[in-house]
């Protein structure tokens, strides 16, 4: 197999004592499309963020390239989901992607014209160019988008993670996600995606994880995207696990205190 | 014009920017009413500080009122996190139990015996821009320079902690510390303008220029700028209105500057303005209008009839209005012949673009394109805008529709 | 106690604070539902002009011009501020704020220009007169009652009218308006007719208890009955008690303990009583959730001990005393106390215990292995945790599948 881009080593997650993720293991080769795929409430997002490094897990460790994410210097992309963001909010498209820029320029110092060039070829990369101008809130969904995979184009992200890109959208604007990621995948990029719709799975992704509470199976499609997998994720089996977590919320809550109390 | 207002007018231009800058951060993270809140808070601080320093000193008393307004910012961000009450309950009931707390302080205040606290509600509550001094003018002043300056320095920092806080996360920034920071300077700008303004009209100043900006640009640092002028210039037109009729209160007048910039915006503003918003929709009706006669026309040309009587244009299935009928005549793609009308050439090479747009936009449609609700009403302009775009993304679907 | 009874004076303004704090909080629990929580502070504000106007032109100091000038001048704040929001797109903190304190400038000014000879100052707008509740009375019926007792009665009865008749349509539209409006409910004119209840709400509590009780009262105690409460009937019920209770202990200790001001010492009693619920609150209060986290922490280590000595005392060894100031300590401490451990060896019920739940770790751990693939190294942590989880029906549950997985081995591949 080849260069692994993202490694994820016994990770667990929990919110007070509630577990969203449990002892993922999972590796991601460089230049990979994955789909992260898993019911509602699977922590799907709460992985993203993990390796974003915007969650801090209680246990385990993720390596980007071979370092420890926490040290890496490795610029992860993340292209956040439609609702999470304010498309009211006064910047441009320009102004968005060149957020990018922004961890290299480090405090105090303003981007100038090298960083706004930079942005610009971004732009047009996902061939936006010509809409530089415009205000976020007045593009159509894959134009946002896209906004957010030059924004990740900008900080050289070799790892661009995306939370739901394809959620709401029509196809023809699915259609324009997929040329771009299929431009990233030719460059050699490593994107990591949640992904709700089972069908197209096969048709996009080269890999794909599949998640509930757990890791079921990770790996390349055509192997791992099997119907017993897919009812490993979704089916009755994880009940238990289901029903072990809801366990846990009770008594955080204090409903069942007696009941699971000592016998 | 009194030595005195020439300190009062620098006191409160640069009031009204510092607030304006502020103002616009809030503004952007969605919560305007949270200087209200603050500002209410600092009035059990006041009071503790004047019980605590047994004087009414400037410093004394604006300790104080930090402190408490740091505790109410503190509990206000804090309670959402950490328990289900929502933001705006938190806000408000933070503003209701520090004011009532400082109330019932202020009433023991002023009961504790010789050197009771004088300063009453009033003054507190509406300020005494007239009465400023000169010290309180060169510390508004400086306050001025520092929160420019750090807007100016860590602008975009700011604009990510607004706008994507967990991008900043992701790319290292440290987004508490940038909270805290704005925080603060939200903490010392409300306290550093109630002596010159009071609580309700401080809270004004931070909430009205930013979201007068707001109407007049969509980037984040013109957005800062802008907000910060009108404030200074609501500040600098408050003073000299109330410098020329005197008994009129400044805190109140400068307030009724900002609220009047902000209506000429909401009116005028050409972007967002409801003016302009109206206008656009006017035009855009009128330009629909004059397609459909033109179409219409076009569409009789080739049946043979190169006039049209001007009825069935204004009556009829069409229906046209009189006043697109005039602006297509004035625009010189059409001419009248007595009642009836006729297409010039150039009015045929408009309509065969109009025509050829709705094909190709009625095409396009039908390729199961995506509807946005704002694109549905679209003149040719519109179209060919969209479509040279779109045409790139969506293959073209014209000859397996009709095979 | 009875000499509070007996003076009717103090008696007098109980009651009122009682009647505001009470009609306060039912129509603060509307607000809150609707994240409008602010607008109690805004119309505080907002009014001011309308009292003003109401006063300048009737000339005269009489209630009734003055009451339905400021019941307007909330109408307006409320729909100029929705109109922005709506028809300006903004924010609608931003539009409230604008809308408010410009309105409140205005006011002012307005004082400034024509009322400069009476004395309208804004202390008597915020501390309201609740002091002298007992002298300003009127007839009603023959007898003589304090006038603001029988405006705020109205207002609460008009509150509560209002309330039962349209219970069912305002909990639809504050927890769903869209759903409100697809089943034909005029959502609009439900939200207007909400706005003018909490507009004559609160202006009949300005007068007699001052605006800040009413900013303090429509929000605080619906807040601690969104922490108590899951339902809206018992939101109510909980918001009014609190008010209740606000409004007594505030008005008590200000008159007998610490000789202050009436409504300032009902919204700090009612900010303690916000305090201890956000601590205590049996649900979810920070204490009692981590209290519970940290029995729960107590009882798995409780559990682990007596696995652990049991396992040992089976190749006749015995468990090491643990390090005792720590949960495992605490824990031990507890066994040895209760005797379920002696000499480092479970006894008596305590076996019991650990032998249930190497039972289910047994059984857990096979499921986790063989029926979740989860690899052997994997069993430890806090997949491990899981057993302390598995009650009476999960450990059914488990051995079902145990069952259904022997008899029919493929299903699982």
């Amino acid at each position: 197999m080849s260069e692994t881009a993202i490694e994820i080593h016994d990770l667990t997650m929990a919110y007070r004592e509630k577990p969203v993720l449990w002892d993922i293991d999972v590796e991601i080769p460089k230049g990979s499309l994955c789909a992260v795929v898993g019911p509602n409430g699977a922590g799907k997002s709460t992985l993203l963020g993990c390796v974003l490094g915007t969650h801090k897990p209680s246990n385990g460790w993720i390596k980007i390239f071979d370092v420890p994410s926490d040290r890496s210097d490795e610029l992860i992309g993340f292209v956040p989901q439609r609702e999470s963001v304010d498309w009211d909010f006064p910047v441009q498209v320009l102004d968005v992607v060149m957020m990018g820029t922004y961890r290299r320029l480090g405090w105090f110092r303003w981007p100038g014209k090298a960083q706004r060039d930079w942005a610009m070829e971004c732009l047009s990369a996902v061939g936006m160019a010509e809409l530089h101008s415009r205000q976020i809130g007045e593009l159509s969904g894959g134009q946002q988008q896209r906004v957010f995979i030059a924004r990740a184009l900008a900080q050289d992200a070799k790892i661009i993670l995306m939370d739901e890109p394809f959620a709401g959208v029509d196809a023809a604007t699915e259609e324009t996600i997929r040329t771009v990621l299929a431009d990233l995948k030719k460059d050699d990029r490593t994107v990591v995606i949640v992904h709700h719709d089972l069908q197209t799975i096969e048709d996009y992704f080269d890999h794909v994880l599949l998640l509930n509470l757990r890791l079921v199976a990770a790996g390349p499609t055509k192997t791992t995207f099997t119907r017993e997998n897919l009812l490993r994720t979704y089916g009755g089996q994880l009940t238990l696990l289901d029903e072990a977590a809801e366990a846990v919320r009770r008594i955080r809550s204090g409903r069942s205190i007696r009941k699971s109390g000592d016998r | 014009m009194q030595p005195n207002t020439l300190v009062v007018l620098l006191g409160t231009t640069t009031l009204g920017l510092c607030c304006g800058l502020v103002g616009s951060l809030l503004l952007l993270r969605k919560r305007a009413l949270l200087a209200d809140a603050l500002a209410h808070s600092t009035l059990p601080g006041i009071v503790l500080g004047f019980l605590i320093a047994g004087s009414q000193s400037y410093w004394a008393l604006g300790l104080g009122a930090l402190l408490t307004t740091l505790v109410a910012a503190v509990l206000v961000s804090r309670l959402p996190i950490l328990t289900r009450i929502r933001q705006d309950s938190a806000t408000a009931s933070i503003l209701g139990i520090f004011f009532g707390a400082g109330i019932a302080l202020l009433s023991i205040a002023q009961r504790s015996g010789p050197g009771a606290f004088s300063a009453g509600l009033d003054h507190f509550l509406l300020g005494q821009a007239a009465g400023m001094l000169q010290s309180e003018a060169i510390t508004l002043t400086l306050s001025a320079t520092v929160v420019s300056l750090i807007m100016i320095l860590l602008h975009k920092e700011l604009l990510v902690s607004c706008f994507d806080s967990s991008f900043g996360k992701g790319i290292g920034m440290s987004m508490g510390r940038i909270d805290l920071l704005v925080m603060l300077i939200l903490a010392v700008t409300i306290v550093i303008s109630l002596p010159a303004v009071g609580v309700v009209l401080t809270a004004a100043l931070i909430v009205i220029p930013p979201a007068t900006a707001r109407f007049w640009t969509d980037r984040f640092n013109r957005l800062l700028t802008i907000s910060g002028m009108l404030g200074a210039i609501a500040g600098a037109a408050g003073t000299l209105l109330s410098s020329f009729k005197v008994d009129l209160p400044t805190g109140p007048v400068i307030v009724i500057c900002a609220a009047t910039l902000f209506s000429i915006s909401l009116v005028v503003a050409p972007h967002k303005g409801l003016l302009g918003k109206r206008l656009r929709w006017i035009q855009r009706k009128q330009r629909r209008e004059m397609q459909r006669i033109l179409i219409f026309l076009h569409e009789n040309l080739h049946a043979g009839n190169d006039f049209v009587a001007r009825e069935r244009i204004l009556a009829g299935s069409l229906n046209a209005s009189s006043s697109a009928l005039r602006l297509c005549i004035l625009s010189g793609y059409t001419e009248m012949a007595g009642t009836h009308v006729r297409l010039t050439t150039e009015g045929i090479r408009r309509a065969e673009r109009s025509i050829s747009a709705r094909n190709r936009w009625i095409q396009w449609l039908d390729s199961e394109a995506e509807i946005d609700r704002n694109l549905i009403d679209l003149d040719e302009e519109d179209i060919e805008k969209l479509l040279d775009r779109k045409s790139m993304e969506i293959p073209p679907v014209d000859k397996g529709a009709t095979s | 106690m009875i000499d509070i009874l007996m003076n009717p004076a103090m008696l007098d303004i109980l009651l009122v604070a009682i009647l505001a704090a009470v009609t306060c909080s039912i129509v603060g629990v509307h607000l809150t539902l609707r994240n409008r929580a602010m607008l109690g502070d805004a119309i505080a504000h907002g009014v001011v002009p309308g009292l003003i106007l109401g006063f300048i032109f009737t000339g005269s100091r009489e209630v009734a011009p003055m009451f339905i000038g400021a019941v307007i001048a909330a109408l307006i704040l409320s729909l100029i501020a929705d109109w922005l929001k709506e028809r300006a797109e903004m924010d609608g903190g931003a539009a409230l704020g604008v809308v408010f304190t410009t309105l409140f400038s205005g006011g002012i000014i307005l004082i400034e220009l024509y009322t400069r000879e009476i004395d309208l100052d804004a202390s008597c707008v915020l501390h309201g007169l609740i002091e002298f509740t007992h002298f300003q009375r009127m007839e009603l019926f023959g007898w003589s009652l304090p006038r603001s007792i029988v405006t705020i009665s109205i207002a609460l009865l008009l509150n509560l009218g209002a309330l039962l008749l349209f219970w069912k349509e305002w909990k639809v539209c504050a927890f769903d308006p869209s759903l409100a409006r697809s089943t034909g409910l005029p959502v609009r004119l439900l939200e207007r007719g909400l706005l003018v209840l909490v507009a004559i709400t609160s202006v009949s509590c300005f007068e007699a208890v001052g605006s800040i009780l009413v900013v303090a009262m429509i929000a605080v105690p619906p807040t601690i009955a969104g922490i108590l409460c899951d339902r809206f009937g018992s939101m109510i019920v909980v918001s009014a008690l609190t008010g209740l209770i606000s409004a007594v202990a505030g008005t008590l200790s200000a008159v007998y303990v610490v000789d202050s001001n009436v409504p300032g010492m009902i919204a700090l009693t009612s900010g303690f009583l916000l305090g201890t619920a956000v601590l205590l609150a049996p649900q979810r209060g920070i204490l009692p959730v981590a209290f519970r986290l940290y029995m729960w922490r107590l009882r798995v280590a409780r559990e682990d001990l007596l696995a652990d000595s049991l396992q040992l005392s089976e190749s006749d060894e015995r468990l090491t005393t643990p390090n005792l100031i720590s949960t495992t300590g605490f824990a031990w401490i507890q066994l040895v106390i209760v005797g379920f451990i002696r000499d480092g060896k479970p006894r008596g019920k305590g076996k019991r215990i650990a032998k249930t739940l190497l039972r289910k770790r047994s059984l857990w751990q096979r499921f986790a292995s063989e029926r979740l693939g989860l690899p052997p190294d994997h069993l430890e942590g806090p997949a491990h945790r899981i057993e302390h989880h598995l009650d009476e029906s999960l450990m059914v549950m488990l051995e079902e599948e145990e069952q259904t997985g022997k008899s029919n081995p493929e299903t699982g591949s």
